[in-house]
């Protein structure tokens, strides 16, 4: 079994465990207790096809009929939320292409910032295994949040009995972290140092730190200096969807390009570290070209490069808002239909459609991305329970519905047209 | 369904009667023996066509975290610009287009079967998820070993050849695929100590193992097992003028055991010439002309915009200087492998570039066994897949051969041997290039010919176009007995979706369901990699609409039944 709690998919024995993994469980449980009390005995669970039209409870097929006229309208929809799972992507994905709509991710536009910094500069990169293996420096970057999103994220860069370097670990803090991040390094078997800084000026002063004249002026027996100066194999480590700098894509770029330069003298990469909802990026990128942002327009897929999508999202909100998280919403946007795996509407705005939904990896099985992106892991679900629909099949059915509105809408144009068609046409049978 | 197509010349090496003119009975997705016609058959007629069984590719990067990075890096929009003997509506969207371009340009010129050469073991899952997103094509991966430090590790302890041979087993299944391929043996895992350039005899600074023995331990490990396919190697020396010398060393490394070459043109390089480069296509073509165990695909170069991708993180990493545009990714992975992107333009009127379109051309016309020597381009490293039409016309056409080599840098006209090979391939000898010999080279059974009970993946061409026009454009496509493109266009009356779940990945045949590896390895597995075995395989419960074809069988440990089954 796989952890499905947060993107780094642990094994599921692992000790220590986190807190993220128990709180998860508790809330499974807690929701497998309001679904039996729902209904009168395991067979018999109540929201097994209910959802909610306008704040009645209905069917599930009347919501996704209902969620398919809501598609159907002339201005393009806009899809957006999280995602954690390649099914759940290629159903969007899918839907998206068949209304032409837009499709992005809720709070994309850090992620993109990022990917644009990669398209501008490249990008030297690792992985996990990887950096725990080789690296005698870690830089961390970026704040609290970046363990409240992975709490094992320590013990994976530290330990594991597999090592390819004789050279002691050192960790650089770079950022602004608590005390109480600072006192669970201290716990461990690691030299580290805290340089809590303004990370809007972090990469020109790791600039500063290569530049000769910079090196002159430095005090060789500061630490931290030296640390950089004889490290073998720097892992920088950030989250960029957690960088809150005025100019984010230029601040990647230059760290981008720190760690390349930094690769002349010797060995330095980047592990950037993703939420589940990178698997939006995989897919889009396999199946459309692009990472993020897209529109759909005659079924091909396009770059919204106006950033359409950004701003009528942040004006209007969405049509439809996906969350496939376990946690709870903290601002959900408007959006008239909403798939969720909260069992009422008390979280939302007035949505029109709200339909539950299960969790990937906890209700079903699910094809999850890892942190550092180099892999997809297969998340068998922690309990099952196929009462509730995952968000591939209600989005396949919604897909399902507008295929069929729109063949009805064109049938009266399209009779004649096909007809003719038709006629032109040589029959196969040429003999 | 069944039907006939009436009248068209069968064009199947594997045949006694090749290229004669007969009738092909196609029933249930499969090529059928001739029985009594009924009313309800359907026909076509393609008196005057010819008919070969679909295309495969042996060796076109097409899934995997490295073709992704690589779509981020060069995003739709900017494809390969038209150059030379180029035609504008060959051009992809990108050099790294994304699925459901790949699998409509495929199948619009009769490839029915493609391979995903350089699957990482820990990426297998994205590689098999993403190449079942590709509409119209069969795909199959072979797994990336040999710098691994799991198993360098174990060959320095001398764990023996029944540990490696089990680790290549366990290795294949539990990553689903159809092979092992080596990249730059040792050298990947070197570059990550610091070491450049590893040549086949150098001791890793580490683990103090050569490229030899690890060249050797797979070879071995994948003949005992057996795999179908021959050890898939990339040897040491990517394009380091003078490579020749390592080539043949490595031909000779794996001694008595199969070996597939792969891009043979980027390392059948000489150290002399105007600039120290020159060809030494003969010397290979002749090692292998000798040596019936070893077969090959090109990896022919074109000229035009491109991305280079690959393991060899050695070799792109001295090339990126000569990224164009200037921007290039790089990463290590999982202790398993590593992955350089730079992309890059192959210009007419360099020399080395000129140079290497030649020596691609040489060695394609101086193997004499068609059946041994694959048409590649290296998708996307040696430029795109598209251009397979034209390379077919240059190989059945001394003249208009000619005509591009008179375009090419002056020096390398003066120094390459190309206008003494009068060579022109006969449409048989495509056949073999382009289907019987991957097939065979795969260890697939009932793909690449047209006897009866093989898949009825079927192309019927117009002979009376041009060889480049004859080949882009079929007449008929047939996928599993079903038509999918007419004159050169998909006929389905609907787009295909962005995920077809429909499709196959082929893999190998064992006995057991589900791979397991011996408790030790396991342990070691969850030491380097801090997730246990059975979290990282691939089971046989998944996706199970996606991994194993029913209809591909591929002969391996358990050879394949009468029905082909091969999961």
């Amino acid at each position: 079994m796989i952890c499905p709690f947060c993107s780094l998919l642990c094994d599921f024995d692992e000790t220590p465990s986190c807190e993220l993994h128990e709180v998860g469980l508790q809330r499974q449980s807690q929701m497998r207790d309001h679904h039996l009390r729902s209904g009168k005995n395991r067979n018999e669970v109540v929201p097994t096809t209910s959802a909610y039209v306008r704040g009645t409870r209905t069917s599930l097929d009347d919501a996704i009929h209902r969620a398919a006229e809501l598609l159907c309208g002339p201005p393009p929809s806009r899809l957006s939320g999280y995602f954690a799972c390649v099914d759940s992507m290629n159903a969007a994905l899918n839907l998206a292409r068949q209304c032409d709509a837009f499709i992005d991710t809720t709070d994309s536009a850090a992620p993109l910032d990022y990917y644009r910094a990669i398209q501008h500069q490249g990008l030297v990169g690792t992985s996990l295994s990887e950096a725990r293996a080789r690296s005698d420096l870690f830089l961390l970057i970026g704040d609290d949040r970046l363990f409240e999103a992975n709490p094992l994220l320590l013990d994976r860069l530290l330990t594991g009995p597999k090592r390819v370097t004789d050279q002691p670990r050192r960790i650089l803090l770079l950022g602004n972290f608590s005390p109480k991040i600072i006192e669970e390094i201290r716990k461990r078997d690691v030299t580290w140092s805290a340089i809590l800084s303004d990370i809007e000026q972090l990469p020109e002063s790791l600039f500063g730190l290569l530049d000769e004249r910079w090196q002159r002026e430095l005090d060789p027996n500061d630490g931290p200096v030296r640390w950089m100066a004889q490290a073998e194999f720097i892992v920088v480590v950030w989250n960029p969807a957690l960088i809150e700098v005025q100019h984010r894509q230029d601040w990647h770029e230059y760290l981008l390009q720190w760690i390349q330069r930094r690769n002349r003298g010797a060995t330095c990469a980047a592990l950037p570290i993703h939420s589940l909802n990178g698997i939006f990026t995989t897919v889009s990128l396999w199946a459309t070209g692009m990472p993020r942002r897209i529109r759909f327009q005659n079924g091909q897929a396009s770059a919204d490069r106006s950033r359409e999508l950004d701003s009528t999202t942040s004006r209007g909100g969405t049509d439809l808002w996906i969350d496939e998280r376990w946690k709870s919403v903290e601002q959900p946007p408007s959006a008239r239909i909403v798939l969720s795996p909260k069992r009422d509407g008390s979280h939302f705005p007035p949505s029109e459609v709200l339909i539950p939904i299960g969790i990937p990896g906890v209700h079903y099985d699910a094809v999850m991305i890892h942190a550092d992106g180099t892999q997809l892991l297969r998340c068998r679900a922690i309990e099952e329970d196929k009462s509730l629909p995952t968000v591939a099949s209600v989005l396949a059915s919604i897909e399902e519905q507008v295929r069929r509105m729109r063949c009805e809408t064109l049938e009266p144009r399209s009779r004649a047209l096909g007809e003719v068609s038709r006629s032109l046409v040589s029959p196969e049978n040429d003999s | 369904m069944k039907f006939i197509l009436r009248g068209g010349t069968i064009c199947d090496p594997t045949a006694a009667d090749s290229m004669a003119q007969k009738d092909l009975w196609i029933d249930d997705g499969r090529i059928a023996a001739p029985t009594e016609f009924r009313s309800s058959d359907r026909i076509y007629d393609i008196t005057g066509c010819v008919v070969m069984s679909g295309a495969i590719d042996v060796h076109t990067h097409i899934g995997g975290g490295k073709v992704n990075l690589a779509r981020l890096l060069l995003p739709r929009g900017r494809g390969s610009k038209a150059c030379g003997a180029w035609k504008r509506d060959l051009m992809l969207s990108s050099p790294v287009p994304p699925t459901w371009e790949v699998g409509k340009r495929y199948i619009e010129m009769g490839y029915t079967l493609a391979v995903e050469p350089a699957i990482v073991p820990c990426n297998a899952r994205h590689a098999h998820l993403e190449m079942g997103a590709t509409p119209y094509l069969d795909t199959a991966g072979l797994v990336v070993l040999g710098n691994e430090d799991m198993l360098l590790e174990a060959i320095q302890q001398g764990m023996g050849s029944t540990w490696v041979r089990d680790y290549v087993q366990a290795m294949v299944q539990g990553h689903a695929s159809l092979g092992v391929k080596v990249v730059n043996p040792g050298g990947v895992n070197a570059f990550r100590f610091g070491t450049h350039r590893h040549g086949l005899d150098v001791p890793h600074p580490k683990y103090r193992v050569t490229g030899r023995e690890i060249l050797r331990s797979l070879a071995r490990a994948v003949d005992e097992i057996p795999l179908p396919h021959p050890l898939h190697v990339h040897c040491n020396d990517l394009g380091k003028p003078g490579n020749i010398a390592t080539t043949l060393a490595t031909l000779e490394a794996v001694e008595d055991h199969r070996i597939h070459l792969a891009h043979a043109q980027f390392h059948a390089y000489g150290a002399d010439g105007p600039h120290g480069f020159s060809s030494a296509a003969a010397a290979l073509a002749d090692a292998v002309n000798r040596n019936p165990r070893i077969s090959m695909d090109v990896g022919m170069v074109l000229f035009g915009q491109t991305a280079t991708l690959s393991a060899d993180i050695d070799h792109q990493y001295r090339n990126r200087s000569r990224a164009h545009p200037r921007k290039t990714i790089f990463q290590t992975i999982e202790c398993q492998a590593a992955c350089g992107i730079v992309p890059f333009r192959y210009r007419e009127n360099q020399y080395v570039h000129s140079l290497q379109w030649t020596i691609g051309l040489e060695l394609l016309l101086r193997i004499e066994e068609p059946s041994r020597v694959f048409l590649t381009t290296d998708h996307p490293n040696g430029g795109p897949f598209t251009a397979y039409p034209h390379l077919l016309d240059l190989l059945c056409s001394y003249d208009r051969r000619m005509q591009c080599f008179e375009r090419l840098h002056p020096e390398a006209q003066a120094v390459s041997p190309l206008p003494t090979l009068r060579r022109e391939y006969r449409l048989e000898e495509i056949a073999a290039m382009t289907r019987s010999g991957p097939a065979k080279a795969l260890g697939l059974t009932d793909a690449g010919c047209l006897k009866v009970g093989s898949i009825a993946d079927v192309v019927v061409y117009d002979p009376t176009a041009r060889i480049d026009e004859m080949f882009q454009r079929p007449r008929m496509v047939f996928r599993r007995g079903e038509l999918v493109v007419r004159d050169g266009q998909i006929v389905e009356t609907a787009a295909p979706m962005l995920c077809d779940r429909s499709l196959k990945n082929t893999r190998v045949a064992f006995d057991s369901s589900e791979p397991r590896p011996s408790r030790e390895m396991q342990q070691a597995w969850k030491a380097w990699y801090h997730r246990s075995w059975q979290n990282s395989a691939i089971h046989s419960d998944e996706f199970p609409e996606l991994l194993g074809s029913e209809l591909l069988a591929a002969a391996g440990p358990r050879q394949s039944q009468s029905n082909g089954t091969s999961t």
